[in-house]
């Protein structure tokens, strides 16, 4: 997902339209608006700081988001090594943490 | 604290829990708000430890920390471990358990509904955490041995 996307999508979960948005985040609607089409790495840094601050999420937080990577990931395990299949058993773990983001 | 418990406050904070057939030697795994516990694990005890050091995970790790031979990924296991340790066998817990009468290890993870390595463990962080002895209320916890005495109120003698 792109990160003009993911903004997209929370701004929508707020339940704001993007021009109330805009205005409670102090920046015209239509700089909202082409951050939006034009995508964030157009965007003036201060903007994206302003608009994921009202989102209440930090911009790290947004690239995780875009990226669709597992941030943190742990295991408890017996020993220090591991072996081919144990691997595999994370890969499957990992796939079904990243299947169930996307739902 | 027991496993059911565990479950619910789990879900509480978001916390997604599953139960999978897993190889042996993985115990639990916690990435982003999913943990899933192996289920052949053969006891409830074992499985409460398991799942309190992954939530532990949840509240204190960040990153990458598969990789155990790093040091800094070593840190972050050794914090959630603590977390799992305060949450199940915390003072106030031992204190209530020599209450009721528990005097020996196996007594205590009987009650606690703990395992026992994982008792050993626990005593072994407090020791690094207090010293040998530790002041809560009017109990005094000595971890080695480990006991619990109760401090009079009147001369502050044992």
């Amino acid at each position: 997902m792109k990160r003009a996307e993911v903004i997209r999508k929370l701004i929508d979960e707020t339940g704001l339209n993007t021009k109330t948005f805009a205005e409670k985040a102090g920046l015209p609607y239509t700089t909202l608006r082409s951050m939006l089409e034009r995508g964030m790495s157009k965007s003036a840094v201060e903007n994206v700081i302003k608009v994921c601050g009202e989102l209440g999420i930090t911009i790290e937080e947004m690239e995780q988001m875009a990226s669709g990577d597992i941030h943190t990931i742990a295991a408890h395990h017996d020993g220090e090594d591991w072996t081919e299949e144990e691997l595999e058993e994370i890969e499957q773990f990992k796939e079904f943490v990243r299947s169930k983001r996307q739902k | 604290m027991s496993y059911e418990k565990l479950l619910k406050k789990a879900s509480h904070h978001g916390v997604d829990i599953y139960e999978k057939p897993m190889k042996p030697r993985i115990k639990g795994l916690y990435a982003d708000s999913v943990i899933w516990i192996n289920k052949h694990i053969p006891t409830a005890a074992e499985k409460t430890c398991t799942l309190a050091e992954e939530l532990g995970h949840h509240y204190t790790s960040i990153g990458d920390i598969l990789d155990q031979s790093r040091i800094e990924n070593r840190k972050q296991e050794c914090r959630a471990r603590a977390w799992a340790y305060q949450r199940l066998v915390g003072p106030e817990k031992l204190i209530a358990a020599f209450e009721c009468g528990v005097r020996n290890r196996y007594e205590l993870a009987e009650f606690l509904n703990v395992t026992e390595e994982f008792i050993g463990g626990a005593i072994k962080y407090f020791k690094q955490k207090h010293g040998l002895h530790y002041k809560l209320g009017n109990y005094c916890i000595t971890f080695e041995p480990l006991a619990v005495l109760k401090i009079s109120s009147k001369g502050g003698e044992f």
